[in-house]
């Protein structure tokens, strides 16, 4: 792999090939995009279909991950609201793995 | 306990310019990608604060983004509380969060968690926020984050939450 960075020419593993019932997706191209892409998936040993369902699965992860301002319905926002104004609980299983005193690697040993 | 020291594992620290995250693999590209290209700027110019484990050779092991964000309501509330019912909640987001596929299921995905929400605790007394969201990025990684006591939230089965406080519950109680 070249070190120009991971992206969609990376095969995705496990999940992201998913095993549940396929819906389809139609989607108007023009030609030269369409050429470009097919370029592209052809380059990476892939079908246009994998080539463009993981790039889309690629930005489609960021733009989740990436979202640090969430606008929300009224409703939802409040239901959120009422969910971090219960009171303060500890979480055993949390607790247990805060207290867990771990041994590291040091540049001595 | 863990003991990383069979792994070679340094505890987690600041990503800086000396880390190896070239051949960084967790299995989902979107992470990887973001290691590579975004994670050295963000710092930099303190968009993101990454904290990585690393290796002998500063090969990043497993690496995690937390950011500052804000949840906001699309309209005013209508009843207006003794104080105002607030129509933004601050947060901190747990923007990326993977580990190498070489050292998965050695338990340093739990503790690398352990540490960031200390660090998010730790950094709520300076500059508060009442919760810590993350986006999982599949049931697999929900799974992961609801057995340490995040929820899943009404915007999305996927968007988790855990309050600040439960945090600094879970840390003092």
């Amino acid at each position: 792999m070249s070190k120009l960075g991971v992206g969609y020419c990376t095969p995705l593993k496990g999940a992201a090939v998913s095993a549940l019932k396929k819906d389809n997706m139609n989607v108007r191209v023009a030609e030269d995009e369409l050429d470009l892409i097919k370029r592209a998936a052809e380059s990476c040993g892939k079908s246009l279909s994998s080539f463009v369902l993981e790039a889309a699965m690629f930005s489609a992860q960021k733009a989740l991950m990436d979202q640090r301002f969430l606008y929300l319905d009224a409703d939802i926002f409040d239901d959120v609201l009422k969910q971090v104004s219960q009171p303060a609980k500890a979480h055993p299983r949390l607790a247990a793995l805060m207290k867990a005193e771990n041994l590291w690697a040091t540049s001595e040993n | 306990m863990g003991d990383f020291r069979k792994l070679g594992l340094f505890a987690p620290e600041p990503l800086a310019e000396g880390h190896d995250f070239s051949e960084f693999t967790s299995g989902r590209p979107s992470l990887d990608g973001w290691l590579s290209d975004m994670a050295l700027y963000n710092q930099r110019s303190n968009y993101t604060r990454t904290f990585v484990v690393r290796d002998q050779e500063f090969r990043v092991r497993a690496y995690y983004a937390l950011c500052a964000g804000m949840m906001m309501r699309k309209d005013a509330p209508k009843i207006v509380a003794p104080h105002g019912a607030p129509a933004e909640i601050p947060i901190a987001l747990l923007a990326r969060f993977a580990v190498h596929k070489e050292v998965q299921g050695n338990g340093v995905g739990s503790t690398l968690l352990a540490s960031a929400l200390r660090m998010a605790a730790s950094a709520s007394q300076a500059v508060a926020f009442r919760a810590v969201i993350v986006d999982a990025l599949d049931e697999d990684a929900a799974r992961f984050y609801l057995k340490f006591g995040f929820k899943p939230t009404r915007i999305s089965p996927l968007k988790l939450i855990m309050p600040t406080h439960d945090i600094v519950a879970s840390l003092t109680g």
